[in-house]
C-alpha cells in the first residue's frame, strides 16, 4: 500500500465518518421542525419584564399577545393590563365550617382564568379531613362521593395565599414573581424561565407548572383577560391563583366566591372597616394554614360558631 | 503579541487534532459517548418541542432525576478542591502533577451541571432574562448561577494557564495562579454550600430544612469526587505512559474515607432526629426508608444506597483495601451509593407527600432518563478530551516546538515501550 | 505493585494498519444513530390525561332556591302571575292550621310561626308584613328574617354570613347580598338550605388518574392518635353525631364549626 493510497483511504474515512457524525447530529435534532416558531418571535423575546415596560411598551405586547390569543383560539379577547387600586389590600376568608366540598370553586376558577383542560391544571385543591382535625397529611384529594358533604368529613380549599411574605417570590432567580401593591401575588408569564423552584418552595402547593402546551376547547375561552392574570399561557411557565385580579381589581368579586353555592368564601379589602373580611378577621375565630413557616398569608380560614348560639338564642 | 495569540491559536488547534487521535480503545469509547450523547440530544429536542410532560415530573414531585444528577455533580465538581488542598496547603508532592486531572474534573462536572440545569428549565430560550434582572442577593438560584460560574471559569483557567505553560515549556507564574488556586479552595466550599441553601432555605419543605444538609453535602461530595479521581488515575496509568504513584492513589484513599465516615455520620444524625422525635415531619422520611400508605418505590433505592457505602466504608476501613482493586471496588460502590442518597434520596423525598399531604410517586421516564444520559455521556467525552491532551502535554511530548505527531506512528495511545515510560520523547 | 502496571503485549499490528481498522466503523455507526433517530421509535410520549368535563350550568353563579322577584311571581297553568293578579279576586284567609287547599307545595314548619299570615301581608299579597305591622317588598325579606334571627342578622348586615355577589367594596352600587330567603326556604328552615350535593369531578392532573392511596385507611396499624381512637369508637357505637363530638376536644388546634343551616 503506497503512501498515497493510504492517505487516500484514511481521507475518506475520515470523511465517511464526519458525514456520518453530521447525519446523526441532524437526525438528532430533527423533532425541532415541530418546534412552534411563534414561541421564539422577535417581538416577544425583546420584550421587557413587567415593571420595566413603558405605556407604549405595553400596549405593543398586549396588543401582541391579544393576536397570538386570536391566533390560536380565534376569539379576540378584551385583553387589559389593570393596576392594583390605591389604598386596597384584599384578604380572602374562608369558613371552614361552612364548605361542603362541591368542588364548584375549582372548577370555577378553570372557566374562569383559561386554565388548560387537558392536562388538567387546578389551582384551587379540595381537601377532605377527618371532622375535627386540620391535618393535610391525613386529607383526600380524590374523594368521589355521590354527594357531599360525606358524613363525619369536613372540608378545606386550599388556592395560593397571597403570602405578605412569600416564598416564591424570595427564590425566583429572575423576579417573574412579585408581591403588587394590593398583596396578590402575581406572575409574568412572559419572564418565567420554568425553573420551579417557586414551586419547590410554595407551603401550601398553590402554582402549577405548564408541563404541555395548554389546551382549551376555543370556544371555552374566557375572552376577559389581563397581562397579569388568566390570559392564556404557553408551555414551560408557571401559574397560580391571582384572586381573579382582572375581576377584583375592577370592584368585582372572584370567579370562586360568586360560585360558591354555601357562601363559605368571603373576599375584600383589609383596609376598609365595612368591608366583610374585615368584620370576620375582628370577630372571629381564625385559622392560618401552616402558621409555623411565617409565610403570613392573606387567606384565613374561619370558623362561624356563633351562629349555632344565636340561632337557639332568638327567634323562638 | 501577534506572534503570541498566533501560538495559542495553533496550540488549540493542536489540542483540536489530537483529540481525534488514539487506538481502537479510545475511538470506541468516543464513539459510544458521542452516541449516547446524540440519544440524549434527541431525547432533549423531543422535550423542547412537547415540553416537560416527557418527563416524569408532576406539579407534585416538581423536580426529578435532572436536579438530582445535578446535585450530585456539584458535589463532583467541589471535590477538585480535595486535591488543591494537599498540594498547596500542605505541599505534598505526590499529588502535585495529579492536581489538574481534579481540576479538569471539576470543569467537566460543571459542564453537566449547567446542562442538566437548563435541561430542567421549563423556558431555556428565555435564559437571558437571568442576566436583564438578576434577583440577587435574594434568590439562592441566582448564587448559584454565579458560584458555579465562577469556579467553572477559575478552574478553567487554573488548569488552562499550567497546560498552556506546560506547552510553551515555560515555568508557570505564581502570580497567575496561586491566587487562584487559593480562591479556588474556598470556590468549592461555597458551590457545595451554596446548593444546599438552595434546598435547606426552603421552610415548606421540612425534609430539607435542615442545617445538616450543608455539612452532609460537602462530606458525600469529598468522598465521592476524590473517589472518582482514584477511578480516572488508575485508567490512565493503565493506559497511558503518564506515571500515578501508588501513593498519590492511597492519598486519596484516605480523603475519600475520612469524608465518607464523615457523611456516614451526618446520616446517622439526621436519621436518629428525625425518627427519634417522630415529628409530623418524619413523613417524608419515612417514605423514604419504609415506605408510606403502600408507596414505596424508593425503598430499595434508599437501602441500596446504604448498603453500598456501608460495604465501602468497611472496605476502605480494613487492612485488605491496601491492594488497589479493593480500593477500585469500594469507589465504585461510594459512587453509585452517594449517586443514590443525594439524587433519589435526598431531592425526590422532600416532594413526598406534597405540602398538602399528597402522596404521588415519582417514576423517571425513558425520555428523562436518556437526556440524563445523554448529559453523562457529554460530560464524560469532555474529560476524556481533556484528559487526552493533557498527558502528552504534561509529559512533555506535546509541546510548542515538538509537534507531537498527528502520523499513524505516534497515533495509538499507549506506546507501551517501557522506555518511552521513563524518558519522555524528545527527538 | 509492578502488577498493576501492564506488560506491553509483544505482537502488535503497526500503528498504521491498526488505525485503518478500528475507524472504519465510525461513519457507518453514526450513519445507523441517525436512521434510528428518524425511523426508530418515539419514547417521548406524553400522558394526556381524560378530560374532565364540566358543563357550565353545574357552575351556576345563581342563588341556591333562585331570585326573589319584585313582586314575586308564581307559575301557574303556564303563566308567571303575581300574587295579587289571582288574590286581588281571592280573598281568600289563610287558614291558621297548616294544611292548605291552594299552594299545597308549601308546608310551614318553621319553630314557632303557625300561620302564613305570621309573615304576609294578608291584604297586599306582593308584600310582607312585619310583627311591628311594617310593609315590606319580598326584595328586603331579610329585614323581616332579622326580626327574630337578631345575631344572624347582624352577621348577615356585614357580611360575616350569607353571601355577596357582584362587588367587594360595601360602597359599591353593584354589590349585592343574597337574601336569606333566596338559600333558606322560610317555609321549612329546618330542613338543612343546603341538600347534598353531587360533588364536581376531582383532579386529574399529570400522570394521576385515581385515588392514590386512602391515607386514613390502614387500620391494621395500632392507632395511638386518641383523636382518631375517638373518631373511631363514635363510628361503631353511636354514629356519626356522637363521632363527631368526640372529634370535638383537641387541644391547641380550633376544630370546624357545626356548619348548621345545611
Amino acid at each position: 500500500m503506497s503512501a498515497s493510497e493510504m492517505n487516500r483511504r484514511s481521507f475518506l474515512r475520515g470523511g465517511v465518518g464526519a458525514a456520518g457524525g453530521l447525519a446523526a447530529f441532524a437526525a438528532a435534532v430533527s423533532p425541532l421542525k415541530d418546534y412552534d416558531p411563534s414561541e421564539l418571535s422577535i417581538g416577544k423575546f425583546l420584550q421587557k419584564h413587567y415593571k420595566e415596560m413603558t405605556k407604549e411598551e405595553m400596549e405593543a405586547a398586549l396588543k401582541r399577545i391579544a393576536d397570538d390569543v386570536e391566533r390560536r383560539f380565534e376569539v379576540r379577547p378584551h385583553l387589559r393590563d389593570v393596576k392594583p387600586m390605591d389604598g386596597v389590600e384584599f384578604a380572602y376568608a374562608l369558613d371552614i365550617g361552612r364548605c361542603i366540598g362541591c368542588r364548584k370553586c375549582v372548577h370555577a376558577c378553570v372557566v374562569e382564568n383559561n386554565q388548560s383542560r387537558s392536562p388538567e391544571i387546578q389551582y384551587i385543591r379540595v381537601l377532605e379531613m377527618p371532622k375535627g382535625a386540620i391535618d393535610v397529611e391525613k386529607s383526600n384529594h380524590y374523594y368521589d362521593h355521590e354527594k357531599v358533604p360525606a358524613p363525619d368529613k369536613s372540608y378545606m380549599p386550599v388556592q395560593c395565599h397571597q403570602c405578605a411574605n412569600p416564598p416564591c417570590c424570595k427564590v425566583c432567580p429572575v423576579e417573574a414573581t412579585w408581591k403588587e401593591p394590593d398583596g396578590i401575588v402575581v406572575i409574568d408569564y412572559d419572564w418565567c424561565i420554568g425553573c420551579r423552584y417557586c414551586e419547590a418552595a410554595c407551603p401550601y402547593w398553590a402554582r402549577r407548572f405548564n408541563f404541555a402546551e395548554p389546551g382549551i376547547p376555543k370556544d371555552e375561552i374566557n375572552p376577559d383577560m389581563a397581562y397579569l392574570s388568566n390570559r392564556p399561557r404557553h408551555k414551560g411557565v408557571m401559574e397560580k391563583c391571582h384572586f381573579c385580579l382582572h375581576r377584583t381589581r375592577e370592584g368585582r368579586m372572584p370567579a370562586c366566591l360568586e360560585v360558591c353555592p354555601v357562601g363559605a368564601r368571603k373576599f375584600g379589602n383589609v383596609l376598609d372597616p365595612d368591608s366583610e373580611v374585615h368584620h370576620i378577621l375582628k370577630t372571629k375565630r381564625i385559622f392560618i394554614l401552616k402558621k409555623d413557616v411565617g409565610t403570613l398569608p392573606r387567606f384565613f380560614y374561619y370558623f362561624d360558631d356563633g351562629y349555632g348560639d344565636s340561632r337557639k338564642g332568638t327567634g323562638r | 503579541m501577534k506572534q503570541e495569540a498566533r501560538e495559542y491559536l495553533r496550540f488549540l488547534w493542536r489540542c483540536f487534532r489530537i483529540s481525534f487521535v488514539g487506538d481502537w480503545r479510545y475511538y470506541s469509547w468516543m464513539l459510544l459517548l458521542t452516541g449516547v450523547a446524540l440519544l440524549g440530544l434527541n431525547a432533549y429536542c423531543h422535550q423542547l418541542v412537547d415540553g416537560l410532560a416527557v418527563t416524569g415530573m408532576t406539579d407534585q414531585v416538581s423536580w426529578g432525576l435532572y436536579i438530582a444528577n445535578f446535585t450530585f455533580l456539584v458535589g463532583m465538581a467541589a471535590a477538585a478542591v480535595m486535591l488543591v488542598i494537599p498540594v498547596y496547603i500542605y505541599k505534598n508532592e505526590e499529588l502535585h502533577d495529579l492536581v489538574v486531572f481534579g481540576e479538569l474534573l471539576a470543569v467537566a462536572a460543571i459542564f453537566m451541571c449547567l446542562a442538566f440545569v437548563t435541561v430542567d428549565l421549563g423556558r431555556p430560550d428565555r435564559f437571558v432574562h437571568l442576566l436583564l434582572r438578576f434577583n440577587w442577593p435574594i434568590s439562592m438560584l441566582t448564587w448559584d448561577v454565579i458560584v458555579l460560574n465562577g469556579y467553572l471559569l477559575l478552574n478553567m483557567h487554573i488548569c488552562g494557564y499550567l497546560i498552556y505553560c506546560a506547552y510553551r515549556k515555560r515555568k508557570p507564574s505564581r502570580i497567575f495562579y496561586i491566587p487562584f488556586v487559593f480562591i479556588a479552595i474556598f470556590w468549592a466550599v461555597s458551590i457545595h454550600t451554596v446548593t444546599a441553601f438552595l434546598y435547606s432555605g426552603l421552610g415548606g419543605r421540612p425534609f430539607w430544612n435542615s442545617a445538616v444538609i450543608a455539612p452532609r453535602f460537602l462530606a458525600s461530595a469529598f468522598a465521592a469526587g476524590p473517589a472518582f479521581i482514584i477511578l480516572t488515575l488508575q485508567i490512565i496509568r493503565r493506559y497511558t505512559f503518564y506515571k500515578v504513584t501508588d501513593e498519590a492513589l492511597k492519598l486519596l484513599k484516605g480523603i475519600v474515607t475520612v469524608a465518607m465516615a464523615i457523611n456516614m455520620f451526618l446520616l446517622v444524625c439526621e436519621v436518629f432526629t428525625e425518627f427519634y422525635t417522630q415529628s409530623s415531619h418524619v413523613v417524608s422520611a419515612q417514605y423514604l426508608f419504609f415506605g408510606l400508605h403502600g408507596h414505596s418505590a424508593l425503598v430499595p433505592w434508599i437501602w441500596t444506597a446504604v448498603v453500598l457505602n456501608t460495604v465501602a466504608l468497611v472496605i476502605l476501613l480494613l487492612p485488605f483495601s491496601r491492594s488497589l482493586p479493593f480500593i477500585n471496588l469500594a469507589c465504585i460502590m461510594l459512587i453509585v451509593g452517594i449517586w443514590i442518597e443525594k439524587g433519589m434520596g435526598l431531592i425526590i423525598p422532600a416532594f413526598i407527600p406534597s405540602p398538602l399531604g399528597e402522596l404521588v410517586e415519582y417514576h423517571p421516564t425513558i425520555n428523562e432518563t436518556l437526556v440524563c444520559l445523554g448529559i453523562w455521556a457529554f460530560g464524560l467525552l469532555c474529560y476524556t478530551i481533556f484528559v487526552r491532551i493533557t498527558i502528552p502535554v504534561l509529559s512533555g511530548r506535546l509541546t510548542y516546538d515538538h509537534r507531537y505527531r498527528m502520523e499513524p506512528d505516534s497515533a495509538g495511545l499507549p506506546p507501551r515501550d517501557p522506555a518511552s515510560d521513563s524518558s519522555p520523547a524528545h527527538p | 505493585m509492578s502488577s498493576l502496571n501492564p506488560s506491553p503485549r509483544t505482537t502488535r499490528p503497526s500503528p498504521a494498519v491498526a488505525r485503518g481498522r478500528f475507524t472504519w466503523f465510525l461513519g457507518p455507526g453514526f450513519f445507523l444513530l441517525a436512521a434510528w433517530f428518524l425511523f426508530g421509535p418515539d419514547l417521548a410520549q406524553v400522558p394526556i390525561p381524560e378530560r374532565l368535563e364540566v358543563t357550565s350550568n353545574r357552575i351556576s353563579i345563581k342563588p341556591l332556591r333562585g331570585i326573589v322577584g319584585e313582586p314575586p311571581t308564581i307559575e301557574i297553568g303556564g303563566y308567571r302571575k303575581t300574587c295579587m293578579e289571582c288574590h286581588r279576586i281571592f280573598l281568600s284567609d289563610p287558614p291558621k292550621t297548616h294544611d292548605l287547599k291552594q299552594h299545597t307545595h308549601i308546608r310551614l314548619d318553621h319553630g314557632p310561626l303557625e300561620s302564613c299570615v305570621d309573615c304576609h301581608d294578608l291584604k297586599d299579597r306582593d308584600r310582607l308584613l312585619t310583627k311591628e305591622k311594617e310593609k315590606i317588598p319580598f326584595t328586603r325579606s331579610s329585614y323581616l328574617c332579622a326580626k327574630c334571627h337578631e345575631r344572624i342578622g347582624e352577621d348577615w348586615k356585614v357580611g360575616a354570613h350569607g353571601k355577596t355577589q357582584k362587588a367587594w367594596d360595601p360602597k359599591d352600587p353593584r354589590m349585592r347580598r343574597f337574601e336569606c330567603a333566596e338559600c333558606h326556604n322560610p317555609h321549612r328552615p329546618v330542613e338543612p338550605a343546603m341538600q347534598p350535593f353531587i360533588p364536581l369531578p376531582g383532579p386529574n392532573t399529570l400522570r394521576m388518574t385515581k385515588p392514590h392511596g386512602t391515607p386514613e385507611g390502614n387500620h391494621e396499624v395500632e392507632i395511638l392518635d386518641p383523636l382518631e381512637k375517638a373518631l373511631l369508637i363514635g363510628e361503631e357505637k353511636a354514629g356519626h353525631g356522637a363521632a363527631h363530638d368526640a372529634g370535638k376536644p383537641r387541644e391547641g388546634e380550633p376544630h370546624p364549626g357545626k356548619g348548621e343551616g345545611r
